[in-house]
């Protein structure tokens, strides 16, 4: 059997894209175990890809401004996202449930014994206590008190995998514009992003919120609470002698809350920022962009 | 000072996370193998197939360079296919593997009820329970010595069985299926923020 499986992460300036073949990975699950083993990895993504979408939150009602930059985002992944249950796959015999090892979990298959001396092997993970991604972001206002924020990326990853594609578009407005006693900034957003490699991967996040901030000078201080989702699909060939059949795993990460919290640095053209997010998982999100 | 302080800072971050090294990783290749043994008789029957070396190597695709660490048979099953003009309606079937010029018991006797008339065709996947540990450790030994290129012997399996009822026509194809996992090390590059033993310069990737 052999299936490709080509795992991607956008990260660090210099290298966009890796494509690794994991596929003796997963090639042992068809199913629900699949979706155990890959389920952390659309979480990780989905909470990276929902990082840096705000910096501030100040918005004037009218007045121009563009932002180009990336953010490095990182995730933590916990312990939780390390094993999950996976149960023996027929014809295997008797049906067993083990505690296995995720995409991030150990480096260690782990077996299970069946009858006549047959073995069932659980393969193991890529061992990772964190994933970091780096995205290019633009983001330009404002009108009516509202700024819309751009995501693009794509390139060609050869024959085999196909085009690597993220785009994202998101609009945040002013609420405090309407409530001029109001001593912090506050506004509301709502952001949606595309993932895909070729036709192994697709991805979708979307993030909605209220965003406060308070500006002293060149810093702010800004924090947010919102709502995110995430909708993975992982698809492949599975071969069997000269037969194959395309399996396809959809995992989702519906409603999760998140809350930030981040302070931003706005040396005239110079824009940074760092903000923590409190979420299924955390990340920690630094930004650095050009504009006025 | 302060942003070019910052800017070294992110530089050096980037380049952190793009740079790759070479780390050992375990893998677990699945051979998914399926026999077909064509059987027209009557009565008691014995027929044999071949696997070579090249198929189970083809079908694993272990990568060069691998090092294997251990080869599991995880479960052997039948497929009846009937054919249009089969009277049987079961077969016992049990199978052995050729081993040093001996013949060892791979499973024992197994009963596969089968349809007949205008229901012909794939039946249901029957598990084979009945294993024998001699004959599934023959197995695997010859799957390791054919994936480690240690002997290139063709694996050898003799399927036997009887019809019932007794004398009549038993046309149909068993599809044997033999699935075994391989667990193999190899050192590939990934970036630093993966886990894994780092590698020995000059082991191979």
């Amino acid at each position: 059997m052999k299936i490709r499986l080509y795992l991607l992460t956008l990260f660090a300036a210099s290298q966009w894209a890796l494509g690794q073949e994991i596929g003796d990975y997963i090639s042992k699950y068809t199913a629900e175990n699949g979706k155990g083993y890959m389920q952390p990895l659309a979480d990780v993504f989905g909470a990276d890809l929902n990082s840096g979408l705000f910096q501030g939150g100040r918005l004037p009602q009218v007045g121009f401004h563009l932002t180009i930059g990336v953010k490095g985002v990182t995730a933590k992944i916990g312990d939780d996202l390390r094993t999950f249950k996976a149960t023996t796959e027929e014809p295997f015999s008797p049906t067993q449930t083990e505690k296995v090892p995720t995409i991030f979990g150990k480096n260690e298959a782990v077996a299970v014994t069946g009858v006549g001396g047959t073995v069932y092997n659980f393969p193991g993970g890529f061992d990772m206590d964190m994933m970091p991604l780096v995205i290019p972001q633009a983001t330009i206002g404002t009108l009516l008190g509202t700024e819309a924020t751009v995501r693009y990326f794509m390139a060609n990853l050869g024959e085999d995998i196909g085009d690597l594609k993220l785009a994202g578009i998101g609009v945040r407005h002013s609420i405090s514009q309407y409530l001029p006693l109001l001593p912090i900034d506050l506004s509301v957003g709502y952001f949606t992003q595309k993932f895909s490699v070729g036709e192994v991967v697709e991805a979708q996040a979307v993030y909605y919120g209220a965003q406060v901030g308070k500006t002293w000078g060149l810093f702010c201080l800004y924090g947010g609470a919102g709502y995110e989702s995430t909708e993975v699909t992982v698809a492949y060939e599975q071969e069997k002698d000269v037969e194959s059949s395309r399996v396809s795993f959809d995992m989702k990460s519906e409603d999760q809350l998140r809350f930030t919290v981040g302070v931003g640095l706005n040396l005239v053209i110079l824009k940074i920022h760092v903000d923590y997010n409190l979420a299924s998982p955390k990340t920690l999100c630094a930004g650095i962009g050009f504009g006025w | 000072m302060k942003r070019v302080i910052l800017l070294i800072a992110v530089l050096t971050a980037s380049a952190w996370l793009s740079s790759c090294e070479s780390r050992r990783f375990q893998f677990v290749a699945t051979l998914n193998r399926t026999v077909d043994f064509a059987v027209d008789h009557s009565g008691p029957f014995k027929t044999v197939r071949t696997i070579t070396a090249a198929q189970i190597r083809n079908n694993l695709n272990v990568p060069e360079g691998s090092t294997i660490k251990r080869v599991d048979i995880e479960a052997l099953s039948i497929v009846p296919e009937t054919k249009a003009g089969n009277e049987a309606t079961e077969v016992k079937v049990r199978g052995t593997i050729k081993d040093q010029g001996h013949e060892v018991e791979l499973f024992k006797e197994t009963s596969i009820h089968l349809t007949t008339g205008v229901d012909v065709g794939y039946g249901v996947r029957v598990p084979l329970q009945k294993l024998v540990d001699l004959g599934i450790s023959a197995l695997k030994t010859k799957i390791n010595d054919h994936v480690s290129r240690l002997n290139d012997a063709d694996i050898e399996i003799n399927l036997y069985g009887t019809t019932l009822p007794a004398g009549k026509r038993l046309l149909m194809t068993v599809h044997f299926d033999i699935k075994a996992t391989v667990l193999y090390e190899k050192c590939i590059d990934t970036p630093n923020f993966f886990g894994g033993e780092k590698c020995e310069e000059g082991e191979e990737d």
